[in-house]
């Protein structure tokens, strides 16, 4: 398995974990108010959204390489 | 007369993939073994335990964890970016991403020295409780290989960068098996911080 293969699970990965920690984020500042878990949550919802473009972005700049 | 190590560039006949590639493989394959077991270790303490306490009982930074997070992710973005920097031929740019790699890998553990330090302050030992034991741990070993793999990385960077004008593809092939041992060190990093710092 190629470099390019695992970089694609890692970031399928990472969009996981991301979503996975805004929601977490989310019910912190539903449970405490605070607003650094605010910052947190938005960040997590940012990465979440961004990880998938910037997948997608590298699969079509790595289309020659092999999964292999 | 000189005698060339076989298949560091070809692909063996038998495997379909050169030796780099098998060799890094089989010590990935060792890792998720060690890892993995440690993990497993933390899944039965954790359930035997009648004394659990969760991170944040300790103090742990969620904050400083996710930073930790965004700096790993940064990382492996701009270490496969060095690697098909090289494919392209484009050697500055390697240098460019290969530095922010190690950069970030240095960013890492400075944001882990003073996690540990503030522990430490508050008279938080491994010895204090089994979650610390754990943390102490799991984390301790991840930073071994997060300075093994920044090492190694800062070596293909300065010194082992001349291979790129006497075998380069060779050179490429070494990248990318750098590139695989940073990614497994990232996953290892994805899954420790919910486990340690959200659960």
């Amino acid at each position: 398995m190629s470099l390019k293969a695992v970089h694609i699970f890692f970031i399928v990965v990472a969009t996981a974990i991301a979503v996975g920690f805004g929601v977490w984020s989310v019910q912190q500042v539903q449970a405490s108010g605070n607003t650094g878990d605010w910052v947190l949550a938005i960040l997590a919802i940012l990465m979440a959204g961004a990880l998938p473009i910037y997948g997608v972005w590298f699969l079509k700049k790595m289309k020659k390489v092999g999964y292999v | 007369m000189s005698m060339a190590i076989p298949y560091t560039v070809e692909p063996r006949p038998d495997t379909g993939l050169n030796n780099v590639k098998i060799g890094i493989w089989l010590f990935l394959a060792s890792e998720v073994m060690l890892f993995g077991g440690l993990f497993a270790g933390y899944i039965i303490l954790r359930v035997g335990s009648t004394d659990w306490q969760p991170g944040s009982a300790f103090g742990l930074s969620v904050p400083l964890a996710f930073t930790n997070t965004l700096v790993l992710i940064t990382s492996s973005v701009t270490m496969v970016m060095a690697w098909a920097s090289l494919i392209r031929k484009d050697f500055s740019k390697y240098r460019l991403y290969m530095g922010i790699t190690v950069l970030c890998g240095l960013g890492f553990m400075v944001i882990k020295y003073i996690e540990y330090t503030s522990k430490f302050s508050h008279g938080y030992y491994p010895s204090t409780h089994i979650f610390l034991a754990l943390y102490f741990t799991l984390t301790g070993l991840h930073g071994i290989h997060v300075i093994a793999g920044m090492g190694y990385n800062a070596y293909l960077w300065g010194p082992g960068a001349k291979m790129w004008e006497t075998a380069p593809e060779q050179f490429t092939n070494r990248v990318e098996a750098s590139g695989l041992f940073w990614h497994f060190v990232d996953l290892v990093w994805i899954f420790l911080f919910p486990v340690l710092y959200l659960l």
